[in-house]
């Protein structure tokens, strides 16, 4: 899939750990899991919302599109 | 109080019924066949009573490994549900499997009609369930990549 996530950097950058982050969005750490390793077809906006809200980030700055080569 | 655990074992007991049947089938089935041939009298055009019965013994000897393909895929296919595992890629392969049998059943009465006309309605009742199971099979097919797609959906 051309879009990536993010999530593991902004999550460095921001020094949460997994469990952290998944307890304070209010997704199992299994959900979080699959979203930081892109395997996710879709996120819903509430997930993408408290994401931004615990990582004070954009959504930009989690997802990006790159072309398929 | 009647519940769906309780629909699923009366699913599974009364497959396993036809797995016995089945089984009683392949060692009963010459003596069944001459008690059949002597009470319907089924005259066979131009063939001797030997002959006709050796014919309904081959169509049902053809008919009992499809059969027992067909039961192993129902108890294997009920077995996962009552594990929970409804919508996955292993119950649509057992429902094609289970399609594909009553298919080639209906194929043996095809080639049976040659010598006991009767068999035609057998083969119209095992093709039309294989098209109802396909049907349901494809059904699964489209639930299984729903469910695939909302489980990734975070």
């Amino acid at each position: 899939m051309p879009i990536i996530v993010n999530l593991d950097v902004m999550m460095a950058r921001r020094k949460i750990s997994a469990g952290e982050l998944a307890e304070r969005v209010g997704i199992t750490p299994a959900n979080l899991s699959i979203l930081k390793n892109n395997k996710a077809r879709a996120v819903r906006f509430s997930t993408l919302e408290a994401l931004c809200r615990e990582l004070s980030c954009q959504p930009a700055d989690l997802l990006e599109y790159r072309e398929e080569e | 109080m009647w519940n769906k655990d309780k629909s699923l074992l009366l699913s599974r007991i009364a497959v396993g019924v036809f797995m016995v049947i089945a089984a009683l089938w392949i060692v009963a089935a010459p003596t069944l066949t001459k008690l059949f041939l002597d009470f319907s009298r089924a005259s066979m055009h131009g063939m001797t009573r030997q002959q006709t019965l050796l014919c309904f013994l081959a169509t049902q000897y053809l008919s009992l490994p499809v059969a027992g393909v067909l039961l192993w895929n129902l108890h294997r296919l009920l077995q996962r549900i009552g594990h929970g595992e409804v919508f996955v890629q292993n119950n649509a392969r057992a429902l094609r499997r289970i399609s594909w049998c009553c298919i080639l059943e209906a194929v043996i009465c095809v080639v049976s009609c040659a010598y006991y006309i009767p068999f035609f309605f057998v083969a119209i009742a095992a093709g039309f369930v294989g098209l109802i199971v396909r049907v349901i099979k494809n059904v699964f097919a489209e639930a299984i990549a729903l469910k695939d797609e909302n489980d990734f959906t975070i």
